[in-house]
């Protein structure tokens, strides 16, 4: 690892290491010098943030490496017995450890083991003299190290301690993450990514290198890329991801089931701010994939937590084999990229920025090889499609409401639906290169948006409405990006998380209060019972219907302005050739001006409708009017009644880890009147955090502020493209304000008013299949029920009956041959060998048979005999 | 009536004793009686007695020596010394021959042949 | 005229014998002597009578007795008659009473291998004979080319008894003496073989067929093992049922 960084910076450098003043510090040769001149860390996270921007991804990892292994160590799991709790979910757990109290080897032998491990090493080190290593590489690893420690330090016995303490580890490491990326952003916006007069424009290229292998003369080099992308991703990442962590700690500690599991919980959480925050930050597309196969992982891993559901269970898989189809695609594409380099004759390389530099410097449609960057882009967006829930890969996100609604909320709100996105914005410039790529994806964001929206409208489970409503936004995104507004994706990236992680975080809150209960109809009256929860839920509403002066506003209203410019104007796209010294630079037209895509424009604009419409529809159901009747009651009735783990409810509070003093203390677990109150501090504080994120982070990207609009500023790909406020854009914001406010409208009217309740059961009767196919989701599911899978189980039952019959019948046959051909081993062996030892004896028995008359005992006989042989002699004396 | 010019060829009493032994023979391996056995054995000896007689005859009952350069006829009578040794040691032999019979049919209690079996392991 | 009568037959005989061999014909006497020694040799080894058998045994040996005078041995011959016809047909006669075996049992008088036996003889016979008429060379020389006895005319001087009598004593003296001690040695051999055993009780119980303890041997563990001294049992063909 090499620190390399000069960065110049608008204000005074006196600081350590500042050689020449000019506000670069530089390594110094001489080592003691540098140690001195080195920045401590204090000042290199407010003032050099970029050194330590490998620690943004590094210590969530080192978080979910520690509980990880600290679960994995700890075994024994001791229950301090409940004596007059025999009867639970947990009966036959034993009273004391599985073999009685723990033995000092069992609590600290691991960490003599690790000493002892040490101590050899150094050993070796001092005295093996042969062994010549490299200890470099070892002795950068420390953090290794120090988790080996820490982890087998601890009393390895029991898993209180991690269960107890592993969140706030979790959730501190987010932290320090999060202050770094604070930092970072700060910093950016500061200094600027551009400051004039730097000669290679992005400064932040590399703020971390270091190369992984080499084969032969090629080496792989790994790296940060702090350009606008990343660092906006990297706060938003981890602010999110912060606020929702926080959320989490009193809501996993509701139930059983979640108190005795929420350090996995934090595990996998931490897990997957790693790979987002990989994703986000990376250079090369091999840790862009590590980061996105990993969320793949731990999207997997946190829909199915709650491992008795089988429903959950059927979620993640599901989850995770819909993405997975959209990750063949995004590796073809990424293999047509590498077809590319041979095309243009380059060496390979896996860095973002020179596979582009490759790219656009080669002029594929003239070669006839425009099919390959249409190609590659198609299939890159694939992998979009299926992460981030596209039109046809979007039927694992409804589902995926089975896990705990936090998780909901980072994963559908935040972090992994926004990687596809991310991806397309990474690789726009690829998408630049054919029309059909940018156009593909414009239209399937715009079906996906107003698709959604209109399933949104029927649903009746609460994180239901809010999954349609993720879809439905991440297809504005993708129309954002398919018209060419990159900058208006990712700004409407960046606020959706914010306040659709508000959103989540909210119906959570809701749901706590409620004991669990998901069904709006069984709701009522809340805001008066939940104030602050209504109050935040209602920032977040009108965000995300995109209310002035929302951020969801100014966000939603770019991509419909560029929806609307793309229709009259097309797209341009901007090409430089580098010749020498010289850079020639001109735009080419991509996308001709055509009024039929104001489809797309029509589309959105009725999405926003309806997503304003239901979302007030939700608060309405929610939150306004009085309770309908008793909770109770109505919990009874209510779908999810027994939501609760079977059994793990209907146990006392579990006396074996108590509460955490502080702001669990009010929590009482009983099946009593449901009467929801508000959440604890611990658990609205985030709300309000995200509350006013949700209400300030728009400000930033108003396109009144010219120069100084920051989206614009930052999120490019080499040409910032500022939007100007000219009448078309406030008129294109008037109708798109006025819609929304319709939606709102009708939102609020559909249910507490006769003449809306009338005019509902008047659609429901008169359109009865249309209703039911959108309440049915159009039927998506079912469609791949019948024609994908069913044929796949179909496939399944012939590899199977092939391996059963075939397969199993060849090894029977082997079997069975080895059996006969055994037999016939008998048989010959039986008969013919027996046979032939049995024939000897019985020849020697035949002939002594026949010689045995001989010896009669009968003296005539041997007269006889010698009389014979007296012949003989006379014969053979006298006859020739 | 010997007829003094016909002299009787030796070999008819060679026949006849050749002929003589066969019966013999095939009385002593064919017979089931002991007795009858050594009876048959007498026959063989008469034969053998006849042969030795009749060779006795037929070379002259005198032996011309011819070691002292002159002829002396002595009287040489081989055959039938022969022939009478072996009456007496048939006799004899008959004697001790019939006694074994009578002891073994006293502890066989039986004088057939074919009971006396044991001679073999 | 029945001596004229039997003369003249004797002469027809002698006639037919001499014209049958030509120059050398064997004297009648031989013929008839040879027929009834023949016959009853043949009679000894047939018969069922063993009382019968000894007679032809007699006759068997004055017939020999006559060949012997044929052959000038007069004293052979009376030596043969007395020896033979005399003593040990005697004997043969005291043993076969003594064997009481001349009851009225019907036996067999051959036993198992008679045929083979009689093979054997046959054999015998024709390989001597043919000894006899084929000579070294292996040329049939056939019955014209015999020799022929030399037969002296003369009586000799001194009598045959006196013959044997004077060799006997002078040149065959060892032989006459060994032969009296062998004539001794058979005496007492036979009276120490042919002692009573009716004194021992176990002997006189004994049941016909069985062995006394003296004849114990080794079996061999292929036999089947019966009783102790069953004899009967050993034998392949058995008279009783098994």
């Amino acid at each position: 690892m090499r620190f390399q960084r000069m960065s110049s910076s608008s204000h005074e450098h006196h600081a350590r290491g500042d050689v020449d003043g000019t506000g670069t510090w530089a390594w110094s040769a001489d080592f003691q010098s540098a140690r001195n001149m080195e920045p401590g860390f204090i000042e290199k996270l407010y003032r050099y943030p970029e050194t330590l921007a490998h620690w943004i991804v590094l210590v969530p990892f080192l978080s979910f490496a520690f509980i990880t292994l600290k679960l994995a160590v700890n075994r024994n799991v001791w229950h301090a017995h409940p004596a007059h709790d025999s009867v639970g979910a947990h009966g036959s757990a034993p009273k004391t450890g599985p073999k009685g109290p723990p033995t000092v080897w069992q609590s600290y032998g691991w960490f003599l083991l690790v000493i002892a491990a040490g101590i050899v090493l150094l050993l070796i080190r001092r005295f093996g003299a042969g062994l010549l290593i490299d200890y470099g590489p070892l002795v950068r690893a420390w953090p290794i190290w120090v988790l080996v420690v820490l982890v087998f330090a601890l009393p390895n016995n029991s898993r209180k301690w991690i269960q107890k303490y592993g969140p706030y580890i979790s959730v501190g490491a987010i932290a320090f993450s999060g202050l770094i990326a604070i930092s970072l952003w700060l910093k950016t916006l500061r200094v600027g990514m551009y400051p004039a007069g730097s000669p290679d424009g992005e400064i932040w290229r590399q703020a971390f290198q270091y190369t992984w292998f080499t084969i032969g003369d090629w080496h792989l080099d790994i790296g940060l890329k702090l350009d606008g992308f990343g660092v906006f991703g990297a706060f938003m990442v981890t602010t999110v991801a912060m606020c929702i962590q926080w959320f989490s700690l009193g809501y996993m500690w509701d139930d059983e089931y979640g108190r005795k599991h929420i350090a996995r919980y934090f595990a996998e959480h931490s897990l997957f701010v790693t790979g987002m925050l990989g994703v986000v930050l990376s250079d090369n597309i091999l840790t862009f994939l590590i980061g996105w196969e990993i969320m793949g992982l731990c999207s997997y891993l946190l829909i199915g937590f709650f491992t008795f559901k089988p429903s959950a269970n059927a979620a993640q898989v599901k989850a995770f084999i819909t993405t997975r189809i959209g990750d063949v695609g995004f590796m073809l594409g990424i293999f047509l990229l590498g077809l590319m380099f041979t095309y243009t004759q380059s060496p390979i390389s896996l860095n973002i920025d020179e596979i582009r530099h490759v790219v656009t410097s080669y002029d594929w449609w003239a070669v006839n090889l425009g099919w390959l960057p249409t190609a590659a882009a198609l299939l890159i967006f694939l992998g979009a499609v299926g992460k981030s829930a596209q039109f046809p890969l979007h039927v694992w996100l409804p589902d995926a409401m089975e896990g705990p609604t936090p998780v909901s909320a980072l994963i559908h709100a935040a972090t992994m639906v926004a990687a596809g996105v991310f991806l397309v914005a990474r690789f726009f410039w690829l998408f630049e290169l054919s029309p059909t790529a940018m156009l593909t994806v414009a239209w399937i964001g715009a079906i996906t948006a107003f698709g959604a929206a209109t399933i949104g409208v029927t649903q009746y489970d609460f994180k239901r409405i809010l999954a349609y409503s993720t879809i439905s936004q991440l297809g504005y995104m993708m129309i954002g990006l398919g018209v060419g507004a990159v900058s208006a994706g990712i700004f409407h990236l960046l606020t959706h998380a914010y306040f659709k992680a508000l959103l989540f975080l909210g119906s959570g809150a809701v749901i706590y209060g409620c004991r669990h209960i998901q069904d709006i109809r069984y709701m009522g009256g809340l805001s008066k019972r939940m104030p602050i929860t209504y109050v935040t839920f209602l920032a977040g509403t009108l965000a995300l219907a995109g209310v002035f002066p929302f951020a969801g506003f100014w966000s939603k209203d770019e991509i419909l302005g560029a929806a609307f410019h793309l229709a009259q104007h097309g797209y341009r796209r901007i090409v430089e050739i580098q010749t020498g010294d010289e850079v020639a630079r001109y735009t080419t037209q991509v996308i001709a001006p055509n009024w039929g895509l104001l489809v797309i424009w029509l589309l959105g604009l009725a999405g926003a409708f309806l997503t304003a419409f239901y979302m007030f529809r939700l608060m309405s159901y929610v939150f306004l009017g009085g309770p309908k009747g008793d909770y109770e009651y109505r919990a009874k009735q209510s779908p999810d009644y027994g939501h609760h783990p079977k059994g793990e409810a209907d146990t006392k509070a579990y006396e074996a880890w108590p509460t955490p003093p502080g702001p669990f203390d009010e929590i009482e677990h009983h099946h009593g009147p449901i009467d929801p109150k508000e959440v604890p501090s611990s658990m609205w504080v985030p709300l309000v955090i995200l509350a006013l994120f949700s209400l300030l982070f728009g400000f930033i990207g108003m396109p009144f502020l010219g120069e100084h609009n920051l989206i614009s500023k930052f999120l490019h790909h080499g040409h910032p493209h500022f939007p100007v406020a000219d009448s078309q854009t406030l008129g294109l914001m008037l109708v798109s304000l006025v819609v929304v406010l319709l939606g709102v409208h009708f939102g609020l009217k559909i249910n507490n008013t006769e003449a809306g309740v009338v005019f509902k059961k008047m659609l429901k009767a008169g359109y009865p299949k249309l209703y039911r196919a959108v309440y049915n989701k159009y039927y998506v599911d079912e469609f791949y029920e019948e024609y994908v899978i069913q044929p796949v189980f179909f496939i399944v039952q012939v590899a199977r009956a092939f391996d059963n019959y075939i397969v199993d019948g060849i090894v029977n046959a082997a079997g069975w041959l080895t059996w006969q051909f055994s037999m016939l081993q008998g048989w010959w062996d039986n008969t013919v060998v027996d046979g032939l030892v049995n024939a000897v004896a019985w020849v020697v028995g035949f002939l002594s048979d026949l010689v045995k008359p001989i010896q009669s005992g009968y003296v005539q006989n041997y007269m006889m005999v010698i009389i014979v042989f007296v012949l003989f002699y006379l014969l053979t004396l006298f006859v020739r | 009536m010997i007829n003094p010019e016909v002299p009787v060829p030796v070999h008819f009493y060679i026949l006849l004793a050749t002929l003589l032994f066969c019966i013999g023979v095939f009385g002593c391996l064919a017979r089931r009686n002991a007795i009858a056995i050594l009876m048959s054995l007498e026959l063989m000896f008469n034969a053998c007695n006849i042969v030795l007689v009749a060779f006795c005859q037929r070379h002259g009952v005198t032996y011309t020596l011819q070691a002292f350069s002159r002829a002396q006829d002595i009287e040489s009578p081989v055959g039938q010394i022969y022939a009478i040794f072996v009456i007496t040691i048939a006799a004899a032999e008959a004697a001790v021959g019939l006694a074994l019979a009578i002891a073994a049919y006293r502890h066989f209690k039986s004088i057939n042949m074919e009971d006396i079996n044991i001679l073999k392991w | 005229m029945t001596l004229d009568v039997y003369q003249s037959l004797w002469s027809y005989l002698d006639w037919v014998a001499r014209n049958l061999f030509g120059a050398a014909q064997p004297h009648l006497w031989f013929w008839a002597l040879s027929v009834v020694i023949l016959a009853s040799g043949i009679g000894v080894v047939t018969t069922r009578n063993l009382v019968h058998a000894a007679m032809l045994l007699a006759l068997c040996f004055v017939g020999v007795a006559g060949i012997f005078i044929l052959l000038n041995s007069e004293f052979l011959a009376a030596v043969q008659v007395l020896v033979y016809a005399g003593g040990v047909v005697t004997l043969i006669i005291f043993a076969i009473m003594l064997s009481e075996s001349i009851t009225g049992r019907k036996i067999v008088a051959h036993n198992r291998q008679s045929v083979a036996a009689l093979g054997v003889a046959l054999m015998m016979a024709i390989v001597m004979v043919a000894i006899l008429l084929y000579n070294q060379e292996g040329y049939y020389v056939g019955p014209w080319r015999w020799w022929v006895t030399p037969q002296r005319n003369d009586f000799p001087a001194i009598s045959n008894a006196q013959l044997i009598g004077r060799s006997l004593m002078s040149t065959y003296t060892l032989a006459f003496w060994i032969a009296s001690v062998i004539l001794a040695i058979a005496m007492i051999g036979a009276l120490i073989l042919a002692r009573g055993e009716s004194d021992i009780p176990e002997e006189r119980d004994r049941p016909p067929g069985t062995c006394s303890m003296r004849f114990q041997r080794m079996r061999s563990s292929s036999h089947e093992h019966h009783a102790r001294g069953d004899l009967k049992h050993d034998t392949a063909e058995s008279e009783e049922p098994e």
